[in-house]
């Protein structure tokens, strides 16, 4: 948090440094996001592009009333919902599946536990989008319902009653897959 | 496990590598952004000249500021720490070293100070003065600041002695004496909050109020440890969180010595006499410099420290000697010192009604405070003259 302060400071002054840092810092976590908003790496990398570019250009009037993550998660999502619409189709699929995998020791195989993420993605990408995009936030992007909430600008219990409804039909979808 | 709780499991696992080349790719085209965004800078040579000289002149009137800042956290101590509180305060009392956050101003968006303290000696860093180190000595009244900055170091030791000596003495012991003083005092009861959650962990909570101070104190309802201190002084406000206690801090992390590499200078800042003189200059930085001819609409601390990186390229930009330019950087500064000191002293009631007000207007007071002792009210008016007035004479 205190680091976060200090980017935001030194990004309104100016300093490329503090625009990269943010960059290096969260990067990877918007990636994992927007690529699992819309279910393709590829749209996903041009909609961060486009986003850190625009962030780039208006860094000295950032004005923050949150945190750092959840106000890039936020924006993020909102340019992953904006390429959906212009869109106006549900993802097709990943792409570059390769690319896609665990973060954590996987206890089963490498190519296994790929292979149940890969599943999931492709069950993720059958939710409707509000649903997906709070199960995604919420348990990927760690933000709080109430944050959510805001950025889809409906109730703290709207958001949760999505997050259920997520959750309930991703079981359904992974019926027999998820089992460890 | 349950499904649900594997499926989230499953989902915290997600992970995408970035493509090398769109990441290279991302990140020129990010600073080629912020780099064509950048404003002109009107002062040219000028500026950057000023720019050499101030910064860490400015700055390390900023750092005095915030050892102020520490005197006010102790003062309000000293007011409302009480025997019921005597498990939540008994980690200070035995810490042998404390780390924490302070934020001034909002929360979300106030500055945030981070002090390690270990004895007497306090280690600080500023959010907003990003390439500065400060360590403060308060029971030998000095403080050594040390300035990096486009690969030139400079060490400064300032003089804190004055207003800023006996608040300071040895912030631990301070703070002990003083919770211990009260221990035995029944007299004042705080109010005891209900239980809530902070960063997923129940806390339990104290409030106290009286004239001018409120504080709120919450601490881990297993651990009792405090967790974050809420405190109203005045007309600022300040939270305190991400306590550690007993981390260790090593001898060096708080030496007054400078360190290798470094240019020593010795600051000539006089914290000793800020006087009423130094606000009404501040006033004027603050309505011919930073504004256009108009005065702020706050006047607390967080306005004076967010405005001082403008304050090096707004008087960067004058065509004025560059004597001119420091002492007007020194009198903004030592003008948020003078309301400070004000507040922490307890001195009659002041106002600030410069909201909306024009620079010059006789007949529109801006700010009005009642010193120590005195039965009338200095009044600044909007040209900056000033005039004694009777209680029940004062603008409504």
């Amino acid at each position: 948090m205190f680091e976060d302060k200090q980017l935001i400071w030194n990004l309104r002054n100016g300093s490329p440094e503090a625009l990269g840092g943010i960059y290096e810092k969260y990067h990877g976590y918007l990636l994992t996001l927007a690529t699992a908003l819309l279910n393709d790496v590829n749209t996903a990398e041009d909609a961060i592009h486009d986003f850190f570019v625009s962030f780039a250009r208006t860094g000295r009037t950032l004005k923050l009333e949150g945190s750092l993550k959840a106000y890039l998660a936020t924006c993020v999502a909102n340019r992953a919902r904006d390429r959906l619409r212009a869109a106006k189709r549900q993802p097709a699929g990943l792409e570059r599946a390769e690319s896609i995998g665990s973060t954590a020791d996987c206890p089963a195989s490498t190519a296994v536990c790929n292979e149940t993420l890969r599943q999931l993605n492709g069950a993720l990408a059958q939710l409707p989008y509000e649903q997906r995009e709070v199960v995604i936030l919420h348990t990927r992007g760690r933000m709080k319902f109430k944050t959510i909430a805001a950025h889809q600008n409906v109730s703290t219990q709207t958001v949760q009653s999505r997050y259920r409804y997520g959750l309930e039909k991703l079981r359904t979808l992974l019926n027999g897959q998820v089992t460890k | 496990m349950k499904p649900e709780k594997m499926i989230e499991n499953l989902i915290e696992q997600i992970d995408v590598t970035p493509d090398e080349a769109k990441h290279r790719n991302t990140l020129d085209a990010m600073l080629k952004a912020q780099a064509d965004s950048e404003p002109t800078a009107s002062g040219g040579t000028h500026l950057s000249i000023w720019r050499t000289i101030m910064k860490t002149r400015l700055t390390q009137f900023t750092a005095a500021a915030a050892v102020l800042i520490v005197i006010a956290v102790v003062a309000t101590q000293l007011t409302f720490v009480t025997p019921t509180f005597a498990q939540i305060v008994e980690p200070i009392l035995n810490a042998k070293t404390i780390a924490f956050d302070m934020t001034i101003g909002p929360e979300a968006s106030g500055i945030v100070m981070h002090d390690r303290v270990k004895g007497s000696r306090i280690r600080r860093t500023v959010s907003n003065l990003p390439d500065q180190v400060m360590i403060v000595d308060t029971e030998g009244s000095k403080m050594l600041t040390l300035v990096e900055k486009n690969g030139t170091k400079t060490a400064t030791y300032i003089d804190t002695k004055g207003p800023l000596q006996e608040g300071t003495k040895n912030f631990l012991a301070f703070i002990r004496e003083v919770i211990i003083k009260i221990k035995d005092h029944p007299g004042f009861k705080p109010t005891s909050l209900d239980k809530q959650e902070i960063d997923g962990r129940k806390v339990i909570g104290y409030a106290a109020d009286s004239d001018t101070e409120h504080v709120k104190v919450w601490a881990d309802a297993e651990t009792l440890l405090p967790m974050r201190v809420e405190l109203g002084v005045g007309q600022e406000a300040y939270v305190i969180k991400n306590f550690e206690f007993n981390i260790p801090i090593s001898d060096e992390e708080v030496s007054m010595e400078v360190p290798g590499g470094y240019t020593v200078k010795q600051s000539d800042f006089d914290f000793s006499n800020i006087t009423e003189e130094n606000l009404v200059e501040s006033l004027r930085v603050w309505a011919t410099v930073l504004l256009d001819n108009r005065f702020p609409d706050k006047l607390n601390t967080p306005a004076y420290m967010d405005q001082v990186p403008n304050l090096e390229q707004k008087i960067g930009a004058l065509d004025i000697p560059e004597k001119e330019m420091e002492q007007m950087g020194v009198n903004f500064i030592q003008g948020m010192l003078f309301l400070q000191s004000f507040e922490l002293r307890h001195e009659g009631p002041w106002h600030y009604a410069g909201k909306g007000a024009k620079f010059g207007s006789a007949d529109t007071p801006v700010l009005w405070y009642q010193p120590a002792g005195s039965q009338t009210y200095r009044v600044i008016y909007g040209d900056l003259t000033i005039k004694d007035v009777a209680p029940e004479d004062l603008p409504q």
